[in-house]
């Protein structure tokens, strides 16, 4: 071993100007009715015409999604809920107009999660380039 | 309440020195890398050939000791693909390497072209300066 490098607390990475952006929110009543949303930096709502399709909206505006992650958090069914998240379309622009779809999949089918589930993410995106929009 | 800590904006977390490694990419035609349109920085990406569909091999350009913790997910354009991410073997090393893969049920199958495959890592480093 060499001498410790006495880097400071915290996560080192290769790029620069990244804005993380995570969130959770409950489905607590009727299916696809979004409710308890946690996180700051974003709103959220079900695609009223697609099941299982939740419209992430950022409060700022990004230019490129540099990676995204995302999960259900299946509180009902004791272990037997087959059920993922999957990402969809990235829609880059300024305050308000920036997306991110995010789906709950039963195989291959966009289901909305039962009540009592939930669904969270996590957003790595490039920010910096849009301070001219 | 008691009065504010006046911290300074950003995350806190018990680790020191760990590495994040992250990024996207998508294959431009069956089995082939689109070279183009990867983000991140800190990897190379090849595709596992040829007989493997849907396996992908991350490269680390630094070494690592140790993986904390993979998050994988698939990005797809149409609303009525099976399809999800796994991450696979990680060999930690001077040349790191970790498995990507992706999945339809039990199967690893190529992604469909220009949908993405999404990854962070978190990694210790540090120990490996000598």
């Amino acid at each position: 071993m060499t001498n410790p490098r006495n880097n400071p607390k915290g996560f080192w990475h290769k790029e620069q100007n990244l804005t993380k952006i995570s969130g959770r929110w409950d489905i607590t009543g009727v299916a696809g009715v979004v409710d308890n949303v946690v996180g700051h930096g974003f709103t959220v709502a079900r695609d009223a015409a697609n099941a299982g399709n939740y419209i992430i909206t950022f409060t700022d505006g990004f230019a490129c999604l540099l990676q995204a992650q995302a999960n259900v958090i299946a509180d009902s069914g004791g272990g037997a809920i087959d059920l993922y998240a999957q990402l969809g379309a990235f829609t880059p622009g300024a305050s308000g107009a920036c997306t991110l779809v995010v789906r709950t999949k039963a195989i291959g089918v966009s289901t909305d999660p039962t009540a009592t589930d939930g669904v969270c993410f996590e957003a790595t995106l490039y920010g910096e380039d849009l301070e001219g929009y | 309440m008691g009065t504010p800590r006046n911290n300074i904006k950003g995350y806190y977390h018990r680790e020191r020195n760990p590495v994040k490694i992250m990024g996207s990419f998508a294959l431009s035609a069956a089995g082939t890398l689109d070279v183009d349109t990867i983000q991140g920085r800190g990897f190379t990406i090849t595709v596992v050939p040829p007989a493997v569909d849907g396996r992908y091999s991350l490269a680390f350009d630094d070494a690592y000791s140790r993986l904390i913790s993979s998050k994988v997910t698939m990005q797809c354009a149409a609303d009525n693909v099976d399809m999800y991410a796994q991450a696979g073997t990680f060999t930690p090393g001077a040349a790191a390497t970790v498995i990507l893969r992706s999945m339809t049920g039990a199967v690893e199958t190529d992604m469909p072209v220009n949908d993405r495959m999404n990854f962070e890592f978190t990694l210790y480093g540090e120990a490996l300066d000598a």
